[in-house]
């Protein structure tokens, strides 16, 4: 134990060029919360952890700040919060701060005087005026009151920019304001003093004046807000004021999950909060999820469009009865559970809904999902987590629904789709399990006798997928084999060939696959964007009908069996796919194979690589904007991965990273199960400059052990990696390690202030664990 | 095909094909309007460079129709930019949320998708600090205020950040 908190302390050391650690997962490997602190304390006082000293309030560098007593509270939030406090200045001190538990209490109240929960509209509105007579926070209701209008004057966005900017204090020049009038007199800015603005320094004479995020009108920074993720409109909540009360709004999703510090008032108060913009509601085993919060969603959520409820157990059929009755605009529901009945599917049967995902109902007899027919506007239906039901009864039921477009399934059979009449009209296909025939379970039913009789003759030659051929307009096909089934045909591929642009295989078995058919079938699907196979057999040949997808974006290759000479040569072909955002190639075999630089290179310059560029150039001068367009691999990859499974891996050298260091797009690499990297590959790194995420592996060999600690995680050269956010790196030490290795006193520390240093730090997440297999490479 | 002309709000007057004007549906509600005429368009809220850039995208587009289908559109994701679109936002603050602000006066959707993108990739994944130093926002909150805020948000914090 010892020893291994020695080794975690060069390790820290060398880590101090980083902003921000995520100390809990470094250590908890070894010691645990406390210990990772007391440790942090002492590691203060010699390293340069500038952002760890912040949050652990030990300003040693700045004297008048007191030193904080470290509350066990306060601890943790340090630790796990990445929150900079830097810049906390008090120039403008709010009267009365927004306070949502007031405005719950006035629904609350509010609630019990009316007991009318049809009027969920009025009631909302109710609210508002509440709040303009009673509540002295003028910056979020004023948001709502603006946003309501905004609604109101739907269509016009050019006049909402205008009106905006105006209530703002703000004369822009490059905004028009000649044509709000009319609408202007409408909004009440009145109660509204534009502080908010006046605050910031950012009048400047109009000639030198350079646009900035803040003249983006209010609904322009909500599109923008719509594109993250909830935990990223948690960050922008604390950018400032006005991001912060734009956040309520820009709230469309809310995932509500069991945990401890949960109530069922906090939920429900949050749900509130958020109620007027909610789009989308995520329940996911939640037990304090009830009738109550379900009340709350219908009475307050008017453009609740998708609810999602797994496992909640104290949902009843009675509370899905509501909701499919009291939610007009709802589209989407989904619902796993094993307490709800058939009645349940009934309420579901008489709703307006467009997609529906149901998992459980184990206990529900089949023939109750033959009512999802009377939606007449279902089109989209997941019953793939669907529990104990027979997939000929199932899919016989399910026939009933002609309207269908997509459909997932859990498992099917060749006779089971054979029973479904709308294959003709599906785009989406999804089958979790393809199975042979079960001839047994399906004879036992008397009902779908009819069908067995064409189980029996279809059942001989499961292996090559004829239903697809019923599939005209399939455009996304996901399939995967069960461990029996074998995959013996790839003709059906010819059928959807014309309409098929998402393909994603995953059979176990395929070795009586040649690749010479292969690569003649899968040439034939020129419309494909992204395409995933596992456990395949491709020999070099095969990838070639790769580059033939002139619209592939996305690729995954995983394979079973696999030799160097397969890779390189497939490597080769790989380097002609034009359009390749995302490239992921696992080695699932139990063998370590070396990828060659050389054949690695050639992703970049194919081999007929002169051919090319005069056909490029001559299409230069046909369009003018075609260099752009086409770009290359080079300049088009966006992801990579390689990687491992199953014990075996890729082994890479430095000339791979050169070649990788050159593609300038890259935003994401994964290495993780990959052997062979070494600090100087990941100087090559530097050299791609929107690379966000790394993720690798380094086992550490005896080379690497004689030198020094910051180079296991060459996180002195990484720091110079312009975009990069978000390292995790698995360090795999050997068994032998603890007697092996002794600590250089001469530790040099990396001195970042004297780099060139563009990136502001990332976060690194290290799991340090020792490598029992006496697995390396000699 | 019949050419319209656009006046920026420097007075600079661009001529281009009609079909590529009419990707912005402002410009096509106005030809609707005040039907075929030889007077220039203007456009008193877009200046030259801007709208020079947002053409040159608008004929690229026109060009290159995006073959992905419809039903990825209402999906939060935000690394489906095309190479183009992304070399195209690779610009500086200013000119970026000039196209933003031109896109949306124009209404040309695919425009203002890829550019609000950009500049939510931006902010994707950055602490409250670290965006304020990007776009030069000033923290107004006080210690407390920022502190209830971050309270308020504990209980749905992502566990172990992802």
């Amino acid at each position: 134990m010892d020893s291994d908190e020695e080794n975690l302390t060069k390790l820290l050391q060398a880590f101090s060029n980083c902003n921000y650690i995520e100390f809990v997962k470094v250590f908890s490997v070894v010691h645990g919360f406390d210990a990772t602190l007391e440790f942090c304390k002492n590691c203060f006082v010699s390293l340069p952890f500038m952002a760890l000293k912040r949050k652990f309030g030990m300003y040693d560098d700045e004297k008048d700040q007191p030193q904080q007593q470290l509350e066990s509270a306060t601890k943790k939030q340090a630790i796990r919060s990445t929150w900079e406090d830097e810049s906390r200045q008090e120039y403008w001190k709010p009267k009365i701060f927004y306070d949502s538990d007031v405005d719950f209490q006035k629904y609350k109240e509010n609630k019990n005087n009316n007991n009318d929960r049809n009027n969920s509209l009025t009631q909302i509105n109710n609210n508002n005026n509440n709040n303009n007579n009673n509540n002295n926070n003028n910056n979020i209701n004023n948001i709502n009151i603006i946003n309501d209008n905004i609604n109101n004057v739907n269509g016009m966005g050019n006049i909402n920019m205008n009106v905006l900017n105006n209530s703002n204090g703000n004369n822009i020049n490059n905004v028009n304001s000649n044509n709000s009038n009319g609408i202007i007199n409408n909004f009440n800015f009145n109660q509204q003093p534009p502080q908010r603005r006046s605050s910031k320094k950012r009048l400047k004479p109009a000639s030198s004046y350079t646009t900035c995020i803040e003249d983006l009108p209010f609904e322009v920074l909500i599109h923008i807000f719509s594109f993250l993720k909830y935990s990223d409109i948690l960050i922008v909540s604390l950018v400032c004021k006005e991001w912060n009360s734009h956040s309520l709004v820009a709230t469309t999703e809310l995932t509500i999950e069991n945990r401890k510090a949960l109530s069922i008032e906090l939920v429900n108060r949050r749900i509130y909060k958020h109620s007027n913009y909610l789009k989308k509601i995520r329940c996911c085993q939640c037990k304090l999820f009830n009738s109550q919060s379900i009340r709350m969603i219908i009475d307050n959520c008017v453009s609740l469009s998708e609810l999602q409820l797994f496992n909640c157990q104290l949902i009843k059929d009675a509370e899905i009865e509501l909701v499919c009755s009291k939610l007009p605009k709802l589209t989407k529901m989904v619902i796993h559970s094993e307490n709800l009945t058939f009645k349940s599917i009934e309420s579901l049967s008489r709703s307006k809904l467009q997609e529906i995902e149901l998992g459980g109902f184990s206990r529900v007899s089949i023939e109750a999902f033959g009512k999802l027919s009377e939606i007449s506007t279902l089109r989209k239906l997941d019953v793939s987590a669907l529990l104990g039901k027979n997939a000929n009864q199932l899919t016989f039921e399910l026939g009933k629904c002609t309207n269908l477009t997509s459909l997932r399934l859990g498992t099917a059979t060749e006779s089971s789709l054979a029973n479904l009449p709308f294959l003709g009209n599906i785009t989406l296909l999804s089958i979790g399990e393809w199975r042979l025939e079960d001839v047994e379970h399906t004879t036992t039913n008397q009902e779908t006798m009819s069908t067995v009789t064409t189980i029996s003759s279809s059942s001989s030659d499961g292996g090559c997928l004829r239903f697809l051929d019923q599939c005209k307009k399939i455009e996304k096909l996901e399939i995967t084999g069960s461990e029996d089934f074998i995959l013996r045909d790839l003709s059906f591929i010819h059928g959807i060939a014309d309409t098929l642009k998402v393909l994603d295989l995953d059979f176990s078995y395929c070795n009586e696959l040649d690749g010479q058919s292969f690569k003649k079938v899968f040439s034939s699907l020129t419309r494909l964007e992204s395409l995933f196979i596992s456990k395949f057999n491709l020999s070099g040949e095969c990838w070639e009908a790769f580059s033939k997808m002139p619209n592939l974006y996305a690729l995954s290759i995983c394979c079973v069996k696999m030799n160097t000479n397969w890779v390189n040569r497939g490597l080769e072909h790989l380097g002609h796919c034009k359009n390749l955002q995302k490239l992921s190639i696992i080695n699932s075999t139990e063998h370590w194979i070396d990828i060659s630089d050389k054949s690695f290179s050639n992703l970049l310059q194919p081999r007929n690589g002169n051919s090319l560029n005069q056909q490029q150039q001559q299409l230069q001068l046909q369009q003018k904007h075609y260099q752009q367009h086409s770009g290359s691999f080079q300049k088009n990859l966006l992801e990579l991965r390689l990687g491992g499974s199953r014990g075996g891996g890729w082994v890479l050298n430095e000339g791979i990273f050169r070649t990788i260091g050159q593609l300038k797009s890259l935003q994401s690499l994964d290495l993780s199960n990959s052997r062979g990297i070494s600090e100087q590959c990941f100087v090559h790194l530097s050299n791609c400059p929107d690379l966000e995420t790394l993720e690798g592996s380094i086992r550490v060999d005896e080379n690497i052990i004689r030198s020094t600690i910051a180079e296991w995680c060459g996180t002195g050269t990484l720091i110079n990696c312009p975009s990069l956010r978000k390292v995790s790196i698995d360090v795999k030490l050997p068994h032998f390690i603890n007697s092996e290795i002794r600590s250089p006193n001469n530790l040099q520390q990396p001195q970042p202030q004297q780099q060139t240093i563009t990136n502001n730090g990332f976060n690194l997440m290290a799991k340090i664990s020792k490598d029992h297999n006496n697995n390396y490479l000699n | 095909m019949s050419l319209v002309k656009l006046e920026s709000s420097d007075e600079k007057v661009f001529e281009i094909e009609k079909e590529i004007a009419c990707m912005s549906v402002t410009i096509k509600n106005m030809i609707e309007d005040i039907g075929e005429s030889d007077a220039p368009i203007p456009l008193p809220n877009v200046t030259s460079t801007i709208l020079e850039k947002v053409l040159d995208y608008c004929r690229h587009h026109h060009q290159h129709p995006s073959p992905q289908g419809d039903e990825k559109k209402d999906e939060k994701r935000l690394d489906d930019i095309p190479p183009y679109d992304r070399d195209f936002c690779k610009v500086d603050q200013p000119t970026l949320f000039e196209l933003i602000l031109a896109a949306n006066y124009l209404d040309i959707k695919p425009l203002l998708d890829v550019t609000c993108k950009t500049v939510a990739n931006m902010i994707r994944g950055k602490t409250p600090e670290e965006i304020r130093k990007i776009f030069n926002i000033k923290n107004d909150f006080t210690p407390e205020e920022e502190e209830q805020i971050r309270k308020e948000n504990e209980w749905c914090e992502d566990k172990g950040g992802n």
